[in-house]
């Protein structure tokens, strides 16, 4: 028998992004895909805690202690020139805070809009369909039977594990992906093959797909349209969505031809590409904001209070608006990493769309480095070991 | 015409030489800032259009094939549509959708999906299966008599194939090319499929004959959107670049840039151009000429837009 439904059937709400709120909790009647943790009761932090949370969560576990999983390390360098070591795994808070706004638009919980049977109500864990919680939409590991290497419960009632837990995902795509450029985790432009992965290893989010317009240019959140996921995660990345969430970094991409389509991502040179899909105009790759300030404390939780559904611990540096400089690093377009220009004359190609982007300055950022502290990085990737 | 914002998207039928916008004869909902991408049914005025109804998550089959006619409300014919495909309606009215389901999550190489290519009843919603494989990509490129032509993409590389829609035989027009095409158009009177094709650090535009697999490289330059167009009378043009219009491939001046941007050619015959103007990272716009003049054409502002076809005066009072 043929399948006719009304379109206002699927009718996803009118207001959008803002708006929806899918909680396909544990108990839910709508749980079809066996989500296996109940949502929990909590307010959403504010965008200033927020902040708190990225500049905490982007230190890794060194800096998270116990308030969110371990998490192994992870390589750094890949022979260009840097020989591969393992270190302990730090994320670029630019990315995870892109990330986080693609997943969720920063919701670890919000009064449910769906499914029907949880509609209204005190705010809770946003839970989307196939679930996926909270601000990383955390979904491996999430299904009834599951046992992952992590706290379930936490993932659903506590913002700041929920995201140190969506890392623990994204340390384990940096691992399983090829190298991009020198596999520097302090640049941000190295994690294009793990963004991919975080959101699957599929062909819809391969930019060679044919599906994809090829005048598509940096995907803009406001204008829509298909795009490869991590392509909207460096589109926001670019476009953020009031300067209170973060400056704006203009990401450099890799070439298409580079990227290829075989049935295994490609180890891909330095991006330098300003759109996905032209080499036209080319941009440096950035160094993270977050590499460049000191280590925080989660055990003494300065600043932020703690947030969420009552069992949040820790509390970060309590320092997350904290305004002071984003450093681009420019890393060359010849020299594979060898040599890097800090912060030398206006490295940026293009004239930026929005107006708000700046070498110095961030906007509520996750704090800032100092040349001398760039000094110490440069030095840093001047070591010479091996291997992702 | 085809707009879409932010989730909500609508139908017009727009008189051609008004500038005033007309109110939408369908409005509907889809994901946040899907595509919507459609094609008008032969001697009628229903256009069946996909869209993608979730905007986060795996996307890779989150499309619905929707009907849509004026003063009826958007009906659902299918789901798990290939997100971005355009649903392909031949000359005799008959629908082709490309589908797929996702296969098994993968590390560290790219996931492998079942993948269909599949003809609807825009009617009855009855589908029947035309082509399956397991790879990466079953896009429906364009029809050539009773053959759909289909490039496909798999871990052991990339296939030009004709499959009969009624018979359902499978020629292979090329057996391996690059997997890297993209911008195909099917010059059904001459036979013949256009792509553009990476060649090392370049790109080319390609023409494939679709009688015997004979290729030729018809135009090259350094940038991906060569978007090749065939004219109704055989003239190809290629893209010179942003923002400098479409060129024949003896250079002459095919079209003229619009702004800075892209011209796109979504529909040109009876003395009648209808170009996208595409600029990235922006909202597309309209132009259309009418033998060589440009005439009017209102569309929604802020918005992503689409031609799904053109209805001759007569018929669309």
């Amino acid at each position: 028998m043929p399948r006719l439904f009304l379109i206002s059937a699927l009718i996803i709400s009118a207001t959008a992004r803002a708006q929806f709120c899918p909680s396909y909790t544990l108990s839910s009647t709508n749980n079809s895909a066996n989500c296996g943790v109940e949502a929990a009761n909590g307010t959403n932090p504010t965008v200033a805690q927020w902040q708190s949370i990225f500049s905490l969560v982007s230190q890794g576990p060194a800096g998270w202690g116990s308030s969110g999983p371990s998490v192994g390390n992870i390589g750094q360098g890949c022979g260009k020139p840097m020989p591969s070591v393992q270190v302990p795994p730090k994320f670029p808070c630019e990315l995870l805070k892109a990330i986080a706004y693609q997943e969720s638009g920063w919701k670890q919980f919000c009064v449910p809009t769906t499914p029907a049977d949880q509609v209204g109500g005190p705010s809770r864990t946003i839970i989307s369909f196939d679930c996926g919680y909270g601000i990383g939409q955390v979904t491996s590991g999430m299904h009834k039977g599951e046992a992952p290497a992590f706290d379930r419960a936490r993932v659903a009632n506590d913002a700041t594990y929920n995201m140190a837990t969506g890392t623990q995902i994204l340390a384990s795509k940096w691992r399983a992906t090829p190298c991009v450029g020198d596999n520097q985790p302090s640049i941000v432009e190295h994690w294009y093959a793990a963004t991919w992965a975080y959101n699957g290893l599929a062909y819809v989010n391969n930019p060679n797909n044919s599906m994809y317009s090829t005048t598509r240019g940096v995907y803009r959140p406001s204008v829509g349209g298909a795009a490869p996921y991590q392509e909207k995660v460096f589109g926001w990345m670019e476009f953020p969505p009031t300067a209170n969430h973060w400056t704006s970094l203009r990401f450099a991409y890799p070439k298409l031809s580079d990227i290829g389509n075989s049935g295994t991502p490609n180890t891909l040179p330095e991006p330098s590409c300003a759109t996905p899909a032209s080499c036209a105009n080319t941009r440096p790759t950035h160094v993270s904001a977050c590499f460049t300030q000191p280590p925080v404390d989660a055990g003494t939780g300065g600043g932020a209070p703690p947030v969420g559904g009552g069992t949040a611990t820790g509390g970060g540096t309590g320092t997350g608006g904290g305004g002071g400089g984003s450093v681009i690093v420019d890393s060359g377009t010849g020299g594979g990493g060898a040599s890097m220009d800090v912060d030398a004359g206006d490295p940026v190609v293009e004239q930026p769309d929005g107006g708000s982007m700046s070498k110095t300055g961030a906007v509520g950022g996750c704090g800032c480095g100092s040349t001398g502290e760039l000094a110490t990085l440069i030095s840093f990737l001047l070591l010479r070991r091996r291997a992702r | 015409m085809l707009s879409s914002q932010a989730d909500v998207g609508e139908l017009r039928f727009q008189p051609l030489g008004s500038s005033a916008l007309v109110e939408p004869a369908v409005r509907f909902s889809h994901g946040e800032g899907s595509p919507v991408l459609g094609s008008l049914l032969p001697n009628t005025r229903v256009v069946v259009a996909s869209a993608a109804m979730r905007s986060t998550g795996d996307l890779s089959f989150v499309g619905a094939l929707l009907r849509l006619e004026a003063g009826k409300p958007a009906r659902v014919l299918a789901d798990q549509l290939v997100y971005g495909s355009r649903p392909l309606v031949t000359t005799e009215g008959r629908v082709f959708i490309a589908r797929g389901r996702a296969g098994e999550p993968t590390v560290d190489t790219m996931r492998v999906d079942a993948l269909t290519v599949e003809e609807i009843d825009p009617t009855t919603a009855k589908t029947r299966l035309v082509f399956s494989a397991q790879g990466f990509e079953t896009h429906v490129v364009g029809a050539l008599g009773g053959e759909l032509i289909i490039y496909e993409v798999t871990p052991s590389g990339a296939r030009l194939l004709a499959v009969h829609v009624d018979t359902l035989a499978v020629r292979v027009v090329l057996r391996a090319l690059v997997p890297m095409a993209r911008d195909f158009v099917v010059d059904a009177p001459r036979k013949r499929v256009l792509f553009t094709q990476v060649q090392g650090d370049g790109w080319y535009v390609e023409q494939v004959s679709l009688v015997d697999g004979a290729r030729r490289s018809l135009a090259e330059g350094p940038e991906v959107t060569l978007l090749p167009t065939v004219l109704a009378d055989g003239r190809v043009l290629i893209s010179a670049g942003e923002g400098r219009g479409l060129r024949a491939l003896d250079g002459k001046e095919g079209l003229a840039a619009q702004g800075p941007g892209f011209e796109r050619v979504r529909f040109e015959g009876q003395g009648l151009l209808i170009d996208l103007h595409e600029v990235p990272s922006e909202f597309p716009s309209l132009f259309v000429f009418r033998r060589g003049e440009r005439v009017p054409v209102a569309m929604p502002p802020e918005s992503r837009l689409d031609v799904a076809g053109v209805i001759p005066c007569r018929a669309s009072s």
